[in-house]
């Protein structure tokens, strides 16, 4: 009875087991701008705004690597649940790719060498991992064989895009950093806590398919397929941990001490919680180069968006500039240095746009009897943005009886009291619904309403006098 | 570990369900499958291990395997042979078989219509197991039942109470079954 029922456990159960989570199509994505995960956190927590601001200024790009969360919850297989090793895989390859075709071809024949050591010390049978390692290498030979070619790139990109194959590569790099582990028990074993040691470790974290990387498998990995080659692992942790840039931890451990420039090739991860993506270097510019020697914790000057002085000029200023009369009293025009070359059109366009709006206003304005509503209760869709409302406030005592509301005069006086930048800030419900609000959906500049601490302190001052007026009442 | 125990004990009944979503994923191909299950037959008639043994159920489909097991000495299983039946994934190795009892079995690990609690058929796969590996585990299972978890709690509470009526039920349930 209860199966028939569409809403039931077993019909919540069987759709749970069919659901497939939308994943990106590719494994491994395309090389891009890492501004793109600047935008991405924009509207995150601040901790991640001023970091993904710093990103772009320390690294350069990118590259998408596939994760998935969805997996561990259902205990479903997944063999996609290995970004970290296709991170580094990928890497690898591609750091090699650079190094050149007879470095390739060394480092195949390093790792043929080891395969007496997964079976001597990893305990694994021959037949069992020969397709891997076979598969692997020949990768890497394939790979290599257009070394110095564009080809090259490509086709790595097209092998690590194959699902198949890259889960016998990745699980080639678990068998590798689970015999090293073994190896090296002696090192390894205080780190684990339970009585099955590293041998335990190694089977039921590392060769566990659907298991993500650890701090000790990255390790292994790091010493098994790196560090032999002279490749470093730098890590760049995206959490919300203080401070205004990502922490950045290199592995082996001693390369954390040295600079750059003294390191072999360094392969990139940007770590969020999860989640390994690949980052990169560009060759940069003699600044950037000055910035890493002197601190590498200091060159948030690079990118600081909010200091171009730019930004406001081209944003705020058209807006503005809708306000009739404005443009006179004008004192953002200093910031508008980057757009010198537009403002002669402005002000004829301005000026004509202010005579029409300026002459139909009288009647609309409310009578002098009720002084302290009128900016407010005029106010209609067809308005212009009105100017801050602690301004408006303001001028009303000083000006009551002023019949004309935009006036020069007025605007000036504004200028000086309050500053330009939140033309904004009116709350009259009237205004609020009105497409003059940017936050309302008709608006050419949509943008939501964002909570602030601030607001919220007005807010609650504000609450607090009216809750005691009306007690009083 | 009691509590991870009896979370497999729960999740035994869905294998076949859980199997039918494993092919919805994008995993190995069905020639890479094919090859390592050549590979891992091969290994097993080169050098087989003593009491197990399989072999492809039939020519034309390689995913599917039938499996015996010689019941250990000094257990109540001594003397008896059990077939199974493995189903292989289309991403194996890197999720398990499906493995059932098809001769009728008396065990606190495994159920009525032969399904199985060990937990390296479970959470704890990895792609470093192979059918022998499953078969050697299974063949000492039967000597050493995990009965934190049993599926027939029956059969747990006798294996450690009544071993002469465990042996009898062991009797009465098994029946050797033709070949399929």
């Amino acid at each position: 009875m209860e199966d028939q029922d569409p809403h039931g456990m077993a019909a919540q159960q069987a759709a749970a087991k069919e659901y497939q989570p939308d994943l990106p199509n590719y494994l491994v994505g395309d090389k891009m701008p890492s501004s793109a995960i600047t935008e991405e956190y924009a509207k995150a927590d601040a901790t991640y705004v001023e970091k993904t601001i710093a990103l772009p200024g320390q690294y350069s790009h990118y590259r998408p690597v596939q994760g998935d969360g969805n997996c561990g919850w259902r205990g479903k297989f997944d063999p996609s649940k290995t970004f970290s090793r296709r991170s580094i895989g990928f890497a690898y390859f591609e750091k090699l790719i650079e190094a050149g075709g007879a470095q390739i071809e060394s480092e195949c024949n390093r790792l043929i060498g080891m395969n007496s050591m997964l079976t001597d010390i990893g305990g694994y049978a021959f037949e069992l991992y020969e397709d891997w390692a076979d598969d692997f290498i020949s990768c890497l030979r394939e790979v290599g064989s257009h070394a110095g070619t564009p080809m090259a790139h490509a086709l790595l990109f097209q092998k690590w895009n194959d699902g198949p194959a890259t889960a016998g590569y990745i699980y080639y790099m678990r068998l590798l950093a689970a015999t090293y582990l073994k190896a090296n028990a002696d090192t390894y074993d205080p780190f684990i806590a339970d009585s099955a040691g590293i041998h335990g470790y190694c089977q039921h974290s590392i060769e566990m398919v659907n298991r993500e990387i650890e701090h000790l498998g990255i390790t292994a990995l790091v010493n098994v397929l790196l560090k032999p080659v002279n490749m470093v692992l730098e890590i760049a942790y995206l959490d919300r941990s203080p401070g205004s840039q990502v922490n950045k931890y290199r592995l082996p451990e001693e390369a954390n001490n040295l600079s750059e420039s003294s390191l072999g090739p360094i392969i990139y991860l940007l770590y969020r919680p999860d989640h390994y993506d690949i980052l990169y270097r560009e060759p940069q510019p003699l600044s950037i180069q000055v910035h890493r020697v002197n601190s590498v914790s200091d060159n948030a000057g690079i990118a600081p968006i909010h200091e171009d002085p730019n930004a406001f000029g081209a944003m705020d200023l058209a807006s503005l500039a809708m306000i009739p009369g404005f443009t006179e009293s004008m004192p953002i025009r200093p910031s508008n240095v980057g757009h010198q070359g537009k403002m002669p059109q402005h002000d004829p366009w301005v000026q004509s746009f202010a005579m029409p709006v300026s002459t139909p206003t009288p009647p609309m304005v409310a009578p002098p009897s009720n002084p302290s509503l009128s900016p407010h209760s005029a106010m209609g869709p067809s308005q212009p943005p009105p100017p801050p409302s602690e301004a408006s406030s303001g001028m009303m005592t000083a000006a009551p009886e002023c019949t004309i509301r935009f006036s020069a005069l007025q605007y000036q006086y504004d200028g000086g009291n309050s500053g330009p930048v939140e033309p904004f800030q009116v709350t009259t419900s009237t205004f609020k619904n009105s497409v003059w609000n940017r936050a309302h959906f008709g608006n050419p500049d949509f943008h939501p309403e964002e909570w602030s601490p601030e607001d919220e302190n007005m807010d609650g001052r504000l609450g607090v006098a009216k809750r005691r007026g009306s007690k009083r009442d | 570990m009691n509590a991870m125990a009896e979370e497999n004990a729960n999740a035994a009944p869905a294998i076949p369900a859980s199997k039918q979503g494993n092919n919805t994923r994008p995993g190995p191909d069905s020639q890479s499958v094919t090859k390592r299950l050549q590979t891992e037959l091969m290994q097993l008639m080169m050098s087989p291990a003593p009491g197990v043994s399989a072999f492809p159920t039939s020519d034309d489909n390689m995913l599917s395997w039938t499996a015996t097991i010689e019941g250990p000495e000094d257990t109540p299983y001594t003397g008896l042979t059990m077939k199974l039946a493995f189903e292989f994934p289309s991403n194996y190795p890197y999720a398990p078989p499906t493995v059932l009892f098809k001769t009728p079995i008396y065990h606190p690990n495994v159920d009525f219509s032969g399904r199985i609690c060990l937990d390296i058929l479970k959470d704890k796969w990895t792609a470093a197991y192979n059918t022998q590996t499953v078969l050697l585990s299974l063949q000492s299972l039967l000597g050493e039942p995990n009965n934190s978890s049993p599926l027939n709690g029956e059969a747990a509470e006798l294996w450690d109470n009544d071993p002469a009526e465990f042996q009898r039920k062991v009797t009465a349930r098994h029946k050797d079954i033709d070949d399929e």
